[in-house]
Formats: C-alpha cells, structure tokens, sequence
C-alpha cells in the first residue's frame, strides 16, 4: 500500500465532494441554524429573566456542547450518509471500478482513500461549522449581546466539536461507508441515519422517567452515539445554577471519553470490514456448488434449425394505457421494494419507537396516560411523518433514477409509455413504503392498546387521521421530491434541497413562526377528542389540505412538462426563458397556479383575520398600549352579583348574551369611573348603567363607565350588557391556543377571561408579546400583604350567580349551583342554574350524550367510551367532599360536578360545585394499583373547591401555593386516609422527583416570594409546597394543623381581604405546639431555599442470627436542617396487588418486611455516624423510609449490602 | 419514409455535433457509418426522441417527430449503444417489462412471446437467469429481442453487434433483414463490410456532417482503378501518407500490408491496382471531408469537384 495511491484517490474525491451542491447545501444550513442560535432564543432553562439577572450565555461550553450532539446527528447525519455511503457505489455507477482495479491500485488504497476524502469533507465542514459559530456568537451584532455573551474562548468551541460531534461523524460516516461499500444499495445507506434519528430524537434523548434505575441509565448514556443523553443526564438534570454553566468547563469523565472513543472506533472498524470485503470480493463472488452447477455453460445451437422469421409472431404494439403502465411499473417497483432489506429494518424500528412513546407518555404530574386509537393517531403523527417523508424521499430519488443507473433509460425512455404514467406509478410503488411504516405503527398502537387492556381498538380515527390528513402530506412530498429531481437532475442537489426543507420546516416550527399556509406537514397541529375526532380546526385542516393537493397537481403537471426523459438542447433552453418563450410556459401553467395561489390566499387571509392573527395582535396590542398605564393597577369594582342569558349555536360556534352585572366597592375612597373588558369578538355592544342606556368611552374594547355619581365604598352600581359573538372567531394560526371554545363537541367558557362575558378589569396580559413588550413581574414591599389584598384571579368578592342558558335540546348544560329550571320548546332546551351559595367565578360547560356516574353528593359526567377510571375518580370525589369537608370546612355547596370536556387543550378547573377536566385527565389516565393517578387527580381538583374557591388567596407572592401547593397537600393526606401508607409515599415520592429534576437552582425563591414569574416556580408551588404543608402538618401533629387550617379558612372565607402565605402563617403559628420548632422550620422552609440531599458515605452490618448492627455514616449533602429517620431493612414493605386487590384496600406489608430505625438531625454538610441495631440481617439502609422529609436525589440515599 | 431536413446539434462548448444534416431514409435498410465522434449516435438519439435537436426538422411518414417525439416513440424500435438492464431481474422479467411499456401484444399472449423473442436471439437456456449473471453478448441479445419487439415502423440500431460472436452476428442481420422488407431499418455500425452486405443504401457522416449517401455499388465503382495494394515498412508508410490516402495499413509479419487511394492512378513503385472494397470508400470519403475542409482553405477547385463527385456517388472522370 503506498500514500500516493491512497492520496491520489482521495484528493480526487475531495475535491469532488467539495464542489457538490451536497456540501454546500450543508454549509448553508449550518449557517442558517448557527445564525438562529447566535440571535439567543435557544438556550438553556437557567438563569434569571429578570433585567440584570444572570442569563445563559450561548458562548459558554456548556451552551456549546448541548446544541452540538443534536447538530451531529440531526443536521451532519444524513448528509455524511449520503456523501460517505454512495462513495463506492458512485464509481459503479460510473463503471470505473474496472478500469481503476486494472491498475496497481490496490483495494486498500482503494477504500482507504475514498473514505478519507468523505470524512475530510465532513472535517472541513466541522471546521466551518466552528468558525461561524464564533463569529455569529461574538463578533455579529446582536441586542442582547451584553446579556447573552460571555468572553470569547475558543476551547469553548473546539473542545466540545472534537468530543461531541467528531466522533459521530466518524461513526456514521465510517458504517455508511461499509454499509455502501457492502450491499450497494442506496436505500439501506439511509437506514442508519434514520434510525439513529428516530432512536435518539424519541428515546433516547428525551426518556428519562423519574423511577429509572441508575445503572440502565448509565447504560443508555453508553449507547447514545451523540453524547447528548450523558451532558444532559449528568450535568442538566440537576440544575447547577447559571454561574456554574457560564463560566465552568464540561467535566467529562471516563464514561464520556469512553463512549466517544467507541463510537469512533465503530466507525473506523466498519471501515476495515469494508476494505476486507472489497479485496475479497474485487474478483467476482465466490462461487458455491450450488452455483457451480447451475453456471453450466449455454446449450450447443441447433445448426440446423431455421428459425422462423420475427414478423410471424403476429406481434402488434400499440400506445399502453395510463392505467396498465401505472400498474406495471408498480408491480415492477413494488417487487423492487419487497427484495430490499431496507424496508424490513425500519419496521421493527418504528413499531418499537411507536410502542415506547405511547406507552410512556405522561400527562398532568407525570401521569402515565391511556392510549385511545384517536389519540394514538395524532400522537404518531408528527414522527410518522418525519420518518415516512425521510425514507420517500430516498427511494423516491432511488426509484427515478434507477433506470439511469442501470443504464436503461435510453431503452425506457424510446417507449411510448408516458412519463406522467411511469412516474405515478413509481409513486405509487413508493407509498407501500409509507403503507408499511403506518402499519408498523398501527401494529404498535394495538399492541399497547391490548397490553393496556382497556380500550377497544377502533380503525376510524386512523383512517381520518392518516388517511385524509398525513396522506396528502405523503403524496405532495412525493411530488416535490420528484419535482426537485426533474429540475436538478442530480441525486445529491435533490437531497441537499429536500433536507434542506425539512431542516427549516423544522425550525420554523420551533421557533413559532408557522401558520395554516406554510405548514404542509401539520407538524403538532393535530388534537383529538373522542368527543369530535380532530376539532377544532377542522376547517382550517380542510382548506390546508386542499392548498396542499392544489400544490400538489401543479408540481406533477410541472414535472411531467420538464421531466428529463428527453435530455434538454441548451440553446432551446435558452430560447424558451426569453420573455416571449418564458411567457407561454407561465401561460399554460397558469391554470394549475392559479389554483393553489387562490386558495393559499385564502387561507392566509383566513389566518392573519382570526382571533391569533396579526389584525387581532394589532388590535390587542391597541388595548395594551391604550390602557396598560392607566387601569393595569387601577381600583375597580367587585362583581357583587351576576345574572346571564347565555343563547348557545355549537354547531356556528355562535353566542349571545344579554345580562348584568352588579358592581360594588370595595375599597375606602369613591370610584369615579371603572372598565368593563370585552372581548375582541364581541360584536352589537350595548351597554346599560343601572337600567339606562350607557355610552362608554371605547378604548380598544376596554369600556371606561363614568357614572354620573361616582362609587361610594360599599355602594352598588347595575351594569347590563348585550353582545353576541364566535368563538373560535375565524382559524387560528397554527391549530393550538384555545383553551375556551363553542363547538359542536363542546363548550368551556369562564368568567376568568372575557371569552363570553365582560370583565370589571383590564387584562394586563392582553396584548403582552414576549419578545416586544413583555414586561418584568412585580417587585413587591415586603409588607405588601398588609391592609386589604386584591384576590389572585376571579372578581373579588364571593357573589351570587344566575345562568340561564339556551341552547340545542341534544346539550346538557352545567354551571355552578343548582339547577332551579329547565325546559325544552322547539328542540331548544333551556337551563337554568342559581348558585345556593356564593362564588368567586363561574363556568359554562356542556356537550352532547355525556354519560352519568352518582356518588354521595357528587356526580361525574363523561363521554360514554371514557368509563375506565370513572368509579376511581368517584371513589376520590366522595372521598373528597367527605374528609376535606372534615378537615378543612364544610363544603358549601349541595353539588360537586365533575364533567369532561372536548380534549382540545390540556387542563382542568375547579370551578365551585362545577369542575371541569378535560379528557386526558383522569378519564384517560392510565391508573394502576401501585400508582392511583385518576385518584391522586381527582383529589388535588376537588381541593381545588377548598383551597381556590372557599378560600381565595391573594394577588401576590406566595398566594398561588394557597392553592396549588394546599391542593397538593390535601392529595397527600387524602391518599393516606382512604388509599393507605404505600399510596401516599409513592404519591410523595413522584412528585419530590419532579421538584428535583425541573428546579431551578439559582433562581429559586423562597416558598413566601414564589409569584409564578419564573420558569423552576411552577415546581415550587405545587411540589415543594404540597410537601412543605405536608411537613408542617407532621411538624405540629395532625390535629393542631387541621385547627389551624380551619382556623385559616374561616378567617378568610368571605373576607374582602385575600390571603397569602404569611397570613396563612400567622394563623398557624398560633395552633403550633412547640413556637420554637415552628419558627425554626418556617425560616427554612417558608422564608429560605433549602434542599437537603442524604448520602450514605459509608455502611456495614455485623453480626449473625438474631443479633445485628449497622454502621453507616450519613451525610446531608445539601442544605437545611431536619430530623429523619434512618432505617436498616429487609425485604418489600408493601405487597404487590392486583387491580381488584387494590380496590379491596391499601396493601399489607409483606410477610418479610422487617425494620429498625434511629432518628438523627442532620444540618447542611453534616455527616454522622449511626448505628442501628437489628435482630435480623439487613440487606440494605435508607433514610426517611416513610417519606416525611423533602430531599433530593432520595434514590441514592440508600446503601445495599 | 424518414425525412431529415438541416438537422443541427450544438453541445454546450460549444461543439457542433451535428452540423445541418440532410437525408431521406427509404423503406429498407439503410446504414450509417462514420468515425468516433462523428455525430452517428447523437443522430440517432434525436430520431428516437431522446435528444433535443438545437434546429432542424424531421418526419416520419410527413409526421414531425422532433416536436412530437411519442409519435416515434410509438413506432420505434431501439437498440442504443450504451445501455444496461435491472440486474437483479431474470432475462424474462426484463423483456415482459419492457414489452408492456412499449405496449406490444401477441395472439399468442405475453408469456409464449417473450419465451418466442429469447429464443429468436438464444437466450432461452438464460431466461430464468438474473440480468447480473450475463455477459456482454448475452445482454446484448437481450437488447436486440427488445427493440425488434412489436411492430416497430422505425428500427433503429447502434452499433447492435458489439459484443456478438460472429454467429450471433449473422442471426440478428437475418432478424433485421426480414424486419427490412417494410420498414425502415437505421444501421449504425462500423464493420462496413456488414454495411456493404445488408445496406442497398448508406450514408456517412464525418464531424457532423453528411459527407456521402450512396450504394455500396456506387461508392465501390467510384475508386475503380484508384486503389492500389503493395508493401513496406514503417518509413514507406510515413513517406505514403505525405502524398496519399492510406486506406489500409497492416502489419503482418513486420512489413505493413498497405492500400492506397490513387486518384491520378499513376502509383507509386511496387503497387498494385486491386479491386476497390467499400472500406476504402469509406476511407477515402472520411479523409476527402477533412481534405476538402484543409483544400478550401487553399481554394483548389478540381479537388473539390472530385470530393463532391465521391460524395455524390458520381465516377471520377478520369
């Protein structure tokens, strides 16, 4: 083997791959997305958003290395595929292998040389990739500069592209390369990028669930061929802190260094394996004695037999069909497809990847959900069509030019079989294809659906769903695939441009900038509901798939007139782009144009005209900018009394109301003039103050009223109001954001917003854009709580409600209270609901055929299908309403309604006496005797009745934990009372491992100045505050904690004045035993961070028989100080149940189970010794086994022996 | 009847492949001769509507079929130069496929007519054998069973006998030959002697032109006396050359076996006159269009003449 042999070959190719449209499509996109990410919207979830706050710098390592691993796979992946893995098989197609082995090339050389001159383009490519990326983050211009660049350091850079993306280069490019080199076949080339993209980007990248076992865990990060899953795992799961991540370097470690040589060394062994099997193959294949004997030599020709001439075949020929050269060509394809392995690999991968994201998704607080075939459908949506667009494009292109490869289009191409006919039905071929992954991923569905074992497999919404929205998705990526062939002519431009497109579909997408127009792959603007199938854009989906088909027919009519099948006369060409020649082309095109620009300008004027576009953004910005300063911190009315006439058309989405309000006020001095909030759907509205016509002043649909006798404190005013509307008002932008509708499936609709009814208040959210004018959340006075604080949502003070509403006779129609009225007239149904006591806000919820289930007081309406957790769901209400009442106070109201609504957004609402719960929480939860979710959801909804309505606490700080963190709370120690001591720990586990994985260290506020503003509060508030209750109330011993909390609601129930956490414990304080310990344990863990973390340094147990003792030492890693159990054990506590063992009661402990404890106090960064005596052998120590102490990291806070 | 009327090629170059070509093509099998690079395959594409001609006109039957080329393509018989198959087809599957594209029937269905067609140009011992598994002569019969399939009016053929033992050779032209009484069979070839044997008519085209369309009688009986056979080495041969058209040099045994164009027929010393063949008509056609171009430069009129005289089939009066 000499150099200049070697160097000869990849000299060559280098300078080949460096001229290729391929190489520099790469180049553009790298810069495009190195771009993008300089400008600062993609960083890491640390850091402080507010002005001076430290912020993530985009110039760190750390910054540097997440974005990197993505990038190697997502972005260099397919490029380096087809690039390194059509090396070989190019020069076969050029026919010079014979020409190049006839010489004294030797096929090491041979192999050595092209594969260095592919991973040398990708070197290069690297080497760009890193100098743009410096001068994009250091050296362009960029307004937030100051905020978001740290000093310039090029090992930030290097380091992480030679440890992260290097070695995947290597890796794809060096087994692509052998896979080329192997089987000469372009489809299976694609299969280890495809792959790699479906296994990382919906795996292993983003599987982590809090009950992983460490070392499986560790075993992935191995596997992971990016090293994206070990920097997050190791160094983001567990937030460092901003400072740390700016200024420190990545500590990589062994298994890092490790995982990268390995994936390295693959790619350099694959390499190998192809120059020993080229060498041994260079000569033709080995024969076996099967073969032998079939190559028998061709039989002697008779000499003597005169053949009979051609003509006296009687042959005819005439034009073939379109149809029979469509199906023969299909055929031929199809048996095509069905002899290459490709296909087969990528079915076992996508039913995997369809049967691992299905299975494991997660819905409200990390609860495992039930998969139903609707939502099985649009889950898969978005990978299918990632993963069916990738792999037609590559045996789209395969496909066409297989007759120019093979030699065999001049031959083909003489025929008179059409072009249109010839390329259809090569599509054709090509969506078996398709056809094959969706059954892959159908196959998955009902496997876990039968797993799931209870829900009914139902083919429809698969139908609906794939069959009228993906399809059209499949087909005009076809045709632009194909479009781009025939304009290019060339395999690798057409793969630069078509990737090129996905990249950047893509990342618009990420960055929000898609609407109806551009969004041809309905990227995750898919919803389901069991209640209407895919509302509520079933209007908007229809004219984008109409656009899109419209495109479609334009392309292949394009394609049909420029395919090469006659290659081109330049000069032609250039006659036919002279004015006059271009003219007629455009001309004859004009028809198929015509159509898709009409539609497309539509539907664009359809977007930027409804409730998201940029005419409502105007006019809601308008309302901002016109009354922001004025009325954003203003006084206003409380809503003393509401009476409604609601009239309802679901199927227009249409509503009209006729109603007033009763205002009064509140505050010391007089109210000289108010707003009343409406809608910017509202249309035909009139006003009236108190039973006279009023004409207040319009600012952007904020209504002054200056009445002409201001306000006096305690005084009423009547307001009355008529308006009708839409609701949705025209499409939205991109399928999501509507959170209250009117629909044919169903209707939610709130007093929190102006969605139906006008609000006495400016909405200060209204009009706010994140990047334009979103502004700093409020710093508070220490003493903001004192005198009278406004409440935290809702209208002020508790009032009475009167709704009736008229809507078609199929609806029921629930509010809050009681039903005093219905009746039916004309297939109208009329219903009227009084609330028996008063409220803070009220709701309208109705929908068609819900079915009933009755408890003690309580009911639950649901859509029929959606029976599986409902006696669950019954089983928390009653239990609810029973020991909440007991604990905290009487429950108010006569009903306790729970009804499902259309799962069109994601939530639910406990509005008095009237919660709502949107399909995928708790119907569709996937419960199970060891996890209780439908239970655990059910009871931090209906404390919602306590801890949001009876008691409403107040705008500020701390406040929203009255009622999240107490709802939370309430789950715990209802779960305790009805589901047992195992329940309640697992309960309290999950969701201290939330509060560990999504806290945000450094910008973590104590529990009294939590105020929802940053990205680690929603954690704070709900985990960490239902665990801090949950503390508080061990602390001081259950009975004095519920004497102080019924104490505290009592206080506040119908008071004026709201209450945040220090009113809540100042209340407490006085029923705690022991002042010294409250005081100490409200510091830490009201008015401080702290986070303790327990470490076993060290463990072991001596003895025999009976006689054992432990000794370990425990270290409190972390902060805070408090006292735990430390606990020697053997075997499982809690035996495992079944579903019917599980609804009979809580679990025993097991026959085995045997413990002995010693409790400690453990300051920050304290360790001590321990010793436990056992009269059993232990097989392993833990601490805090009944989980009475908020920690972090408890998993490792356990010693095995 | 095909037509071609000032058929005009330009690559991007530019190259003039073609450079205004005029024929008429009878019924009959017509041949087409010419060096590498003259433009026979370029020629041949652009009937077969797989190139576009840069200008020009030509018809099939008073049909245009260079702005309509499915009209040839329904008519068209073709075998390229360079082409190849599905490797991993067998030898059957290959020509059904190929069969219904060109939308070919049979009264004795698709299955005993492809069986019919291989075992026309002996490949039925191959026809369950995958494409890959065949030689160069062997694919290429392959090619030939497609391109007389159906019921061509236009056969075109390219170079068809590459790769063929002489056998081989011999039953395709009988294939062609029969196919030739009522259509027209285009022969592109360079073994002139096949020409001289199958073709009443050919034409030859040198750098894009049409330098001569004629009968292999005529353009024989054109050099009668003008040809001269004799020997000599190397140095005589370069000496031959100055002065004359060589239209045959071998080395046999070390001394060159040389023929030369005379048109003065007063030859050199040790040659011979000898019975002129078509190859050195065709030799000399070849070499009169590069000399007619290098003569016009010069302006000799008689020399012209006589070229055109070659080129029109015409004796050269002596």
């Amino acid at each position: 083997m000499t150099l200049s042999r070697t160097s000869a070959v990849a000299a060559l190719d280098l300078r080949l791959n460096l001229t290729r449209p391929l190489f520099w499509m790469l180049i553009l996109m790298i810069g495009v997305l190195s771009w993008g990410l300089s400008t600062g919207h993609v960083r890491m979830g640390s850091g402080d958003t507010t002005v001076g706050g430290m912020q993530a710098w985009i110039t760190s390592e750390y910054a540097v290395a997440l974005i990197l691993p993505m990038m190697g796979l997502l972005v260099y992946g397919f490029f380096v595929a087809v690039a390194s893995g059509m090396a070989v098989p190019r020069d076969d197609e050029h026919k010079v292998q014979e020409m190049l082995h006839s010489t004294r090339l030797t096929p090491g050389e041979y192999i050595g040389g092209k594969f260095s001159a592919a991973l040398a383009t990708f070197l290069i490519a690297l080497l760009i990739h890193v100098l743009l990326l410096a001068f994009f983050n250091h050296i362009l211009p960029n307004s937030e500069a100051e905020k978001i660049r740290g000093p310039f350091h090029f090992v930030n850079y290097v380091r992480p592209a030679l440890l992260f993306i290097l070695p995947t280069i290597i890796f794809i490019c060096g087994v692509t390369f052998a896979v080329g080199e192997w089987s000469r076949k372009p489809i299976l080339i694609f299969v280890l990028p495809v792959a790699l993209f479906l296994v990382c980007a919906f795996f292993l990248w983003t599987w982590s669930p809090t009950w992983l076992d460490p070392k499986i865990n560790h075993l992935l990060m191995m596997i992971e061929p990016t090293g994206f899953r070990w920097i997050n795992e190791t160094w983001m799961k567990v937030d460092r802190g901003i400072e740390y991540y700016n200024k420190a370097p990545v500590g990589y470690d062994g298994s890092f260094y490790l995982n990268r040589l390995i994936f390295a060394a693959i790619g350099f062994l694959a390499v190998g394996f192809s120059s020993r099997h080229f060498a041994s193959t260079l000569r033709g294949p080995r024969v076996t004695k099967t073969r032998k004997s079939a190559a028998a030599a061709a039989p002697p020709i008779d000499e003597g037999a005169i053949l009979a001439p051609v003509r006296s075949l009687g042959m005819k020929s005439k034009v073939p069909g379109f149809l029979s050269t469509v199906i023969d060509v299909a055929r031929f394809e199809a048996q095509n497809l069905r002899s290459q392995p490709g296909l087969y690999l990528f079915v076992p991968i996508i039913l995997l990847q369809t049967i691992g994201d299905t299975f494991f998704r997660t819905g409200a607080f990390e609860t495992p959900l039930l998969l139903t075939p609707g939502i099985a459908a649009v889950m898969s949506a978005n990978t299918l069509t990632l993963l069916v667009c990738l792999l037609l494009l590559f045996y789209t292109v395969e496909s066409v030019l297989r007759e120019r490869n093979t030699g065999l289009a001049p031959i083909v191409y003489a025929t008179p079989s059409s072009t249109a006919a010839t390329l259809f039905g090569k599509s054709l071929a090509n969506g078996i294809v398709a056809g094959v992954i969706l059954l892959a991923s159908l196959l998955g569905a009902a496997i876990v659906m039968l797993i799931q074992g209870k829900v009914a497999f139902d083919l429809k919404p698969f139908l609906l769903v794939w069959g009228a929205l993906l399809l059209p998705t499949y087909l005009v990526w076809s045709s632009f695939v194909i479009a781009l062939l025939a304009i290019t002519g060339n395999r690798y431009t057409t793969y630069s441009l078509a990737l090129a497109v996905l990249i950047l579909t893509g990342w618009l997408q990420f960055r929000n900038k898609m609407n109806w127009v551009g969004n041809w792959d309905l990227w995750s603007v898919l919803t389901w509901t069991d209640f209407g199938s895919v509302a509520p854009n079933k209007e908007a989906l229809l004219w984008n798939r109409l656009f899109y088909l419209s495109i479609m027919v334009f392309l292949i009519v394009l394609t049909v007139k420029i395919f090469p099948r006659r290659e081109h006369d330049s000069t032609r060409i250039v006659d036919r782009l002279r004015p006059r020649g271009l003219g007629r082309q455009v001309l004859r095109l004009l028809p198929f144009l015509a159509v898709p620009i009409l539609i497309g300008f539509f539907l664009n004027m359809k977007v930027l005209n409804g409730f998201q576009g940029r005419a409502a953004e105007k006019r809601a910005k308008d309302y901002w900018g016109r009354n922001f300063v004025t009325w954003a911190e203003a006084k206003t009315p409380f809503i003393a009394g509401a009476d409604i006439d609601l009239t309802l058309e679901p199927q227009k989405h249409f509503f009209k109301v006729k109603g007033t309000y009763q205002l009064t006020n509140p505050w010391e001095k007089a109210l000289t003039r108010f707003p009343m909030s409406t809608g910017d759907h509202f249309d035909k509205i009139e006003w009236t103050l108190n039973g006279k016509e009023a004409k207040p002043d319009n600012r952007s649909k904020l209504y002054v009223f200056t009445p002409e006798t201001p306000i006096a404190p305690g005084d009423t005013i009547q307001v009355g109001f008529s308006h009708e509307g839409y609701l949705p008002k025209g499409f939205t932008k991109n399928g999501r954001g509507m959170n209250e509708f009117i629909l044919k499936e169903g209707v939610v609709l709130t007093s929190f917003s102006s969605s139906f009814l006008p609000m006495p208040f400016m909405d200060p959210e209204r009009g706010i854009k994140e990047d334009e004018n979103k502004l700093e959340p409020r710093d508070y006075e220490k003493d903001f709580y004192e005198g009278i604080t406004k409440p935290a949502f809702g209208g002020g003070a508790s009032y009475p409600v009167r709704m009736k509403v008229n809507a078609p006779e199929a609806y029921e129609v629930h509010s809050v209270g009681v039903k005093t009225g219905e009746s039916v007239e004309n297939g109208r149904k009329t219903v009227q609901w009084e609330t028996d006591h008063p409220v803070n806000f009220f709701n309208v919820v109705a929908a068609q055929n819900w079915a009933v289930h009755r408890g003690e007081g309580t009911e639950i309406y649901y859509y029929p299908k959606h029976q599986y957790n409902v006696e669950e769901m019954g089983e928390a209400l009653d239990a609810a309403r029973k020991y909440y009442s007991e604990w905290f106070y009487p429950y108010p109201w006569k009903e306790l309604r729970l009804n499902e609504f259309p799962g069109i957004d994601f939530y639910a609402q406990g509005f008095p006496a009237n919660i709502t719960f949107s399909e995928g929480i708790g119907f569709l939860t996937r419960s199970n005797a060891k996890a209780k979710v439908a239970f655990l959801v059910t009871s931090h909804e209906a404390a919602h009745q306590w801890w949001g309505n009876i008691l409403l606490p107040g705008e500020g700080p701390g406040g929203n934990i009255l009622s999240e963190g107490m709802a939370h709370y309430s789950t715990i120690l209802l779960m305790n009372q009805v589901k047992g001591e195992s329940a309640r720990i697992e309960f309290c586990k999950r969701i201290e491992e939330r509060y560990g994985d999504r806290r945000q260290v450094d910008s973590e506020k104590a529990l009294v100045w939590i105020d929802g503003s940053k990205a680690g509060d929603e954690t704070t508030t709900y985990d960490k505050g239902g665990w801090v209750f949950w503390m508080l109330h061990n602390l001081m011993g259950a009975e004095a904690s519920r004497a102080g909390v019924r104490d505290f609601i009592g206080q506040y129930a119908s008071n004026v004045d709201h209450p945040v956490m220090q009113d809540f414990l100042r209340v407490m304080r006085s029923h705690a035993p022991d002042s010294a310990k409250f005081a100490d344990f409200e510091k830490q863990w009201f008015f401080e961070v702290v986070a303790p973390e327990y470490k076993f340094t060290d463990a072991k147990r001596e003895g025999a028989g009976t006689a054992w003792t432990v000794h370990c030492k425990v270290k409190n890693a972390g902060t805070g100080t408090a006292t735990l159990d430390v606990a020697a054990v053997k075997g499982e506590r809690f035996a495992k149940q079944s579903e019917a063992e599980a609804r009979q009661g809580p679990p025993p402990l097991t026959p085995d189970w045997r413990e002995s404890r010693q409790a400690i106090v453990l300051a920050a960064g304290e360790e001590k010794d321990v010793e436990i005596p056992c009269d059993f052998e232990p097989d392993r120590v833990l601490v805090d086994p009944d989980a009475l102490v908020l920690q972090l990291n408890r998993k490792s806070a356990v010693w095995e022996f | 009847m095909l037509s071609v009327r000032k058929l005009v090629k330009v690559y991007p170059g530019p190259v003039a492949a073609l450079q205004g070509i005029d024929l008429d093509v009878p019924i009959g099998m017509f041949g087409l001769l010419g060096p590498n690079g003259a433009g026979k395959s370029t020629f041949m594409k652009i009937l077969a509507g797989l190139l576009e001609s840069t200008s020009g006109a030509a018809t099939l039957d008073g049909h245009d079929i260079l702005t309509d080329p499915r009209y040839v393509r329904e008519r068209l018989g073709y075998l390229p130069q360079d082409f190849g198959f599905y490797p991993q087809l067998t030898g059957e599957k290959m020509l059904a496929y190929l069969l219904r594209l060109k939308g070919v029937e049979s009264p004795s269905g698709m299955k005993k007519l492809v069986a019919e067609l291989l075992d026309r140009v002996n490949l039925t011992f191959a026809a369950k054998r995958k494409v890959r598994e065949y030689s160069g002569g062997m694919r290429q019969r392959l090619g030939i069973a497609q391109a007389v399939a159906g019921n061509p009016r236009l056969i075109i053929v390219d170079e068809p006998t590459a790769g063929l033992d002489p056998e081989e050779r011999h039953r395709f032209y009988r294939i062609l030959s029969d196919l030739a009484r009522d259509r027209i069979v285009l022969l592109s070839t360079h073994i002139v002697e096949d020409v001289a044997v199958l073709c009443p008519r050919f034409a030859v085209i040198s750098r894009g032109r049409l330098v001569a369309e004629t009968t292999p009688t005529l353009a024989r009986r054109s050099l009668e006396g003008a040809i001269f056979e004799g020997r000599g080495s190397d140095e005589k041969l370069r000496e031959l050359r100055r002065g004359y058209r060589v239209t045959q040099a071998i080395l046999v045994e070390g001394e060159n076996r040389l023929r030369i164009h005379v048109p003065d027929r007063r030859p050199p010393q040790g040659f011979t006159a000898v019975e002129p063949t078509l190859e050195d008509a065709y030799m000399t056609l070849v070499a009169q269009d590069a000399t007619v171009d290098a003569i016009q430069e010069n302006g000799t009129e008689a020399v012209l003449a006589n070229a055109a005289r070659v080129a029109r089939g015409e004796e050269i009066p002596s």
